[in-house]
């Protein structure tokens, strides 16, 4: 019993303490958005990167802090903080607009090589929503089709038999779907060039030769880490080392 | 001889401190070659720093007889303070026979050390010497003849045998011991093969004394060139050619005297052309051993430098840098080495600045290429080394220079960049895009823990167990519901088929056996009991309407039913009527029931 009590209050606890801090960064989110407003940009970058220190992520918070950095013309932290945005509001109208609009303004111009079109149909197929727009897809449709099949076990109907059918298809796909941005959530990282130049080496080593020219918000694929060495890909099909302080994983 | 001072003999020996390094000996001749009833003058110098010279001791003039001498002259000059005498002893001497005879060194003896005169070689021939055209001298006229040996041009080569673009100095002198008025290039040589460089002369020759073979002659340096050979092999350097006006002293024998009269008393001016020699070269080719790969050509001896005005700047700032090519060696020709510069610097042409001295008969100068870069970007921008290599063809040896690496750095530009100025070119779309600003920011935010993943929290993976579970307990509702609608429902769907499957093999063994009556009982069995186990229907119920509905109920198809219903009237009608009868007949019909079945079973 008295086990029990304490067990309530210390729940109590918990989260009238995180609805404390929900309210806490909602002030301070429209803080920022209100010195945005005002033109105060390296104000509202603090304020917005006070809550992400924090240890709070959120997708509005990242597409304002990029838009912020994008005012005060540094390309390579807007570029960065955009990316950062993906993974929570892919998709975004106004995200996408604004991701192409620094990227015009960056130096490199990188064009990639062209694939197969299934690979690029089908890539292009995943990237659509974002990754957590995908987890909520699957489990909505899944849900849906469990429901349908709780139906027909209650009410044998012949539509439902039909219905089910089709639903069972969309969830195959979404499913697979789901798992491969996971996937690729999971495996592949992207960094951004944050430094105004830096040179790409052939081996992890300053004494590397000069293998290309990387400019600052240009996104790279990053492919291993060799103690501060990072070797990277960009989408032209170069390959070569840079050093870690020169980029920031997305 | 110009006698300015005279001085008794006596003072010579009044004083002798003079010091021996500052003496010299000279003894010179007015010709080398004298006919037997020639007279010559034979000359000894002594030149010094001292009034007091001592007296040299004069040669014993063997084969020769002394018709006079030594008459002694003196000299004192001062020239910006110092001074410098000399004693002139001239001998007048004629040869006592034919023949090459020497005349040995006059010496003379200070601080126990000897200073000795060059000795002079002298050819006595028959009658009086005709003089000898020593150099190629026309011979038109006579009065260039009379010039004879007093008048020609050399041209001296510093080596024979020089490597290709390996500099090679040519002098042209002109030795004269008459009056030279003016002279004139006529033929500069057309040296095919060779790259020119004329070293600057006064334009009023020097005129230097020298003695050759004893006889003084007044030389004077027309022309120097360095010569660069440009291809390998024997290369021919061919004669320069002057025409000059030389003043002859010899007079003509007069026809009258005022011929006499209207001769120049210092003589008369006699136009000639003189040559040099033709000059043959060995050229030789550049070895091809330790031949560096980048090696271009280039024969010398040479310094690089790499130098930055600046190595810390501003991004947008221009640094210029330096490439200096310095050292001997033909400079004009010469090709700089290409600087590796950073790929994303904005370059401009470089600039290149030849300059050329030409002294102490070397050609030497710098080469300066100039490169103004404007780095664009914040960052380190290393410079490789620049390699350069040459042949040094004193040392017959190939070299190759380094700069030392250069690193610049350029610290962030008071105007930022932006990616159009590096030149990209953007589609129409893409500057209409560019025109608009990006757009505004959310007002409304979902915070989530950082680092916080869906696909790993577990209240979202807990949420397909409920539809899972939701499904178990539609799954248990179900079986419940048919327990309570009795088991018999259940166990006659369950036995339907085998039911029906037997009623058939019985109908199989009863075609066997020919028994028309039976087999049709039994497929009507298989029929009915089939579709009534199926649907839970007792068998009073069963009516070909009330099958219809109840089948049209669980979704058969309309072809389905009418056929089974076919099968069921003709069946049954079979059975009392005498038709159908054929063992053929039976068979199709036993297949349609079959198929039929199976059909259904799909269904209900």
């Amino acid at each position: 019993m008295i086990l029990k009590f304490i067990k309530i209050i210390f729940i109590l606890i918990i989260s009238s303490f995180s609805i404390l801090n929900a309210q806490d960064l909602e002030t301070r989110f429209n803080l920022a958005n209100k010195a945005y407003a005002d033109g105060e940009y390296f104000q509202a970058i603090e304020i917005y990167s006070g809550i992400i220190n924090e240890g709070i992520e959120s997708g509005e918070v990242y597409f304002n802090l990029a838009n912020a950095y994008y005012k005060v013309n540094d390309l390579g932290r807007a570029i960065l903080y955009y990316e950062k945005a993906r993974k929570f509001i892919e998709g975004d109208p106004a995200l996408e607009q604004n991701i192409k609009l620094a990227q015009l303004r960056i130096v490199d111009k990188i064009e990639p090589i062209p694939e197969l079109f299934i690979i690029e149909w089908w890539s292009y197929l995943i990237h659509i929503f974002s990754l957590d727009t995908w987890l909520w897809s699957n489990l909505f449709i899944f849900s849906i089709l469990m429901l349908m099949i709780i139906f027909q076990f209650l009410y044998s109907r012949q539509f439902l038999k039909n219905l089910i059918g089709t639903t069972t298809v969309l969830f195959l796909l979404v499913f697979i779907i789901t798992l491969s941005v996971t996937y690729e959530f999971e495996t592949t990282k992207f960094g951004v060039i944050l430094e105004e130049k830096v040179s790409v080496v052939s081996e992890p080593d300053s004494d590397g030769t000069e293998v290309f020219i990387l400019h600052e918000g240009t996104k790279v694929k990053i492919n291993r880490n060799l103690d501060n060495w990072m070797e990277i890909s960009i989408p032209d099909g170069k390959i070569g080392w840079l050093k870690q302080s020169s980029l920031e994983i997305i | 001889m110009l006698l300015k001072l005279a001085i008794p003999l006596l003072i010579l020996f009044s004083a002798k401190i003079a010091l021996s390094s500052d003496i010299t000996l000279n003894a010179t001749v007015d010709k080398n070659q004298v006919g037997l009833n020639d007279r010559f003058v034979y000359t000894i110098e002594v030149t010094g720093t001292s009034t007091s010279l001592p007296k040299p001791q004069f040669p014993d003039f063997e084969n020769f007889s002394i018709l006079s001498g030594p008459n002694t002259s003196t000299n004192i000059q001062f020239i910006n303070g110092a001074m410098s005498a000399s004693n002139t002893y001239t001998f007048y001497l004629k040869p006592q026979k034919e023949g090459k005879f020497t005349i040995t060194a006059s010496t003379i003896d200070v601080d126990a050390e000897t200073i000795s005169s060059n000795s002079i070689e002298i050819t006595v021939v028959k009658g009086t010497a005709k003089p000898q055209t020593q150099q190629q001298t026309p011979k038109s006229s006579s009065d260039e003849d009379l010039l004879g040996e007093n008048l020609y041009l050399k041209a001296f080569i510093d080596k024979k045998s020089v490597y290709q673009n390996q500099q090679i100095l040519i002098e042209y002198k002109l030795y004269f011991r008459v009056d030279v008025r003016s002279y004139n290039i006529e033929k500069l040589p057309t040296n095919t093969g060779f790259w020119t460089e004329e070293f600057k002369l006064p334009s009023q020759p020097r005129v230097s004394n020298e003695i050759i073979n004893g006889v003084t002659y007044r030389v004077a340096t027309l022309r120097k060139v360095a010569l660069f050979p440009t291809r390998s092999g024997e290369l021919t350097i061919e004669p320069m050619t002057i025409s000059l006006d030389a003043v002859v002293k010899q007079r003509r024998r007069s026809r009258s005297i005022f011929d006499d009269f209207f001769d120049d008393p210092f003589g008369r001016t006699v136009k000639t052309t003189v040559s040099s020699q033709p000059l043959k070269i060995n050229v030789k080719q550049l070895p091809a051993t330790g031949r560096p790969p980048d090696f271009d050509g280039v024969v010398g001896n040479y310094t690089i430098s790499l130098n930055a005005d600046k190595t810390e700047l501003k991004a947008n700032e221009a640094v210029s840098l330096k490439l200096t090519i310095g050292g001997n060696g033909n400079i004009k020709l010469l090709k700089a080495p290409k600087i590796n510069l950073p790929a994303d610097m904005e370059i401009y042409d470089p600039k290149e600045n030849t300059s050329i001295s030409r002294e102490n008969n070397l050609v030497s100068g710098n080469k300066i290429v100039e490169y103004i870069l404007v780095p664009r970007f914040k960052g380190e921008y290393k410079i490789e080394p620049v390699y350069f290599s040459y042949f040094d063809p004193l040392k017959s040896k190939y070299t190759t220079l380094k700069t030392d690496p250069m690193v610049l750095s350029v610290l962030e530009g008071d105007v930022p960049t932006s990616g159009l100025l590096a030149g990209s070119s953007l589609s129409k779309q893409e500057v209409e895009l560019l025109g608009q600003d990006i757009r505004y920011i959310k007002e409304n935010a979902e915070f989530y823990p950082s680092g916080h993943l869906l696909y790993k929290d577990w209240l979202y993976l807990i949420s397909y167990f409920i539809p899972i579970l939701g499904l178990v307990i539609a799954w248990r509702y179900s079986v419940y519901r048919n327990t309570l609608r009795g088991n018999i429902g259940l166990a006659r769907r369950k036995k339907a088929g085998r039911i029906a499957s037997k009623h058939l093999t019985k109908a199989k063994e009863t075609l066997k056996a020919n028994d028309r009556e039976g087999f049709y009982r039994s497929t009507t069995q298989a029929l009915q009991g089939f579709v009534s186990d199926r649907l839970n229907l007792q068998t009073t119920d069963f009516s070909i309407v009330n099958v219809e509905k109840d089948l049209k109920n669980v979704g058969v198809g309309e072809e389905e039913i009418k056929e089974y219903l076919d099968c069921l009237q003709e069946s049954d009608f079979r059975r009392y009527s005498g038709s159908g009868s054929e063992s053929e007949e039976l068979k199709t019909f036993y297949e349609r029931i079959r198929k039929i079945l199976t059909k259904l079973e799909k269904y209900i």
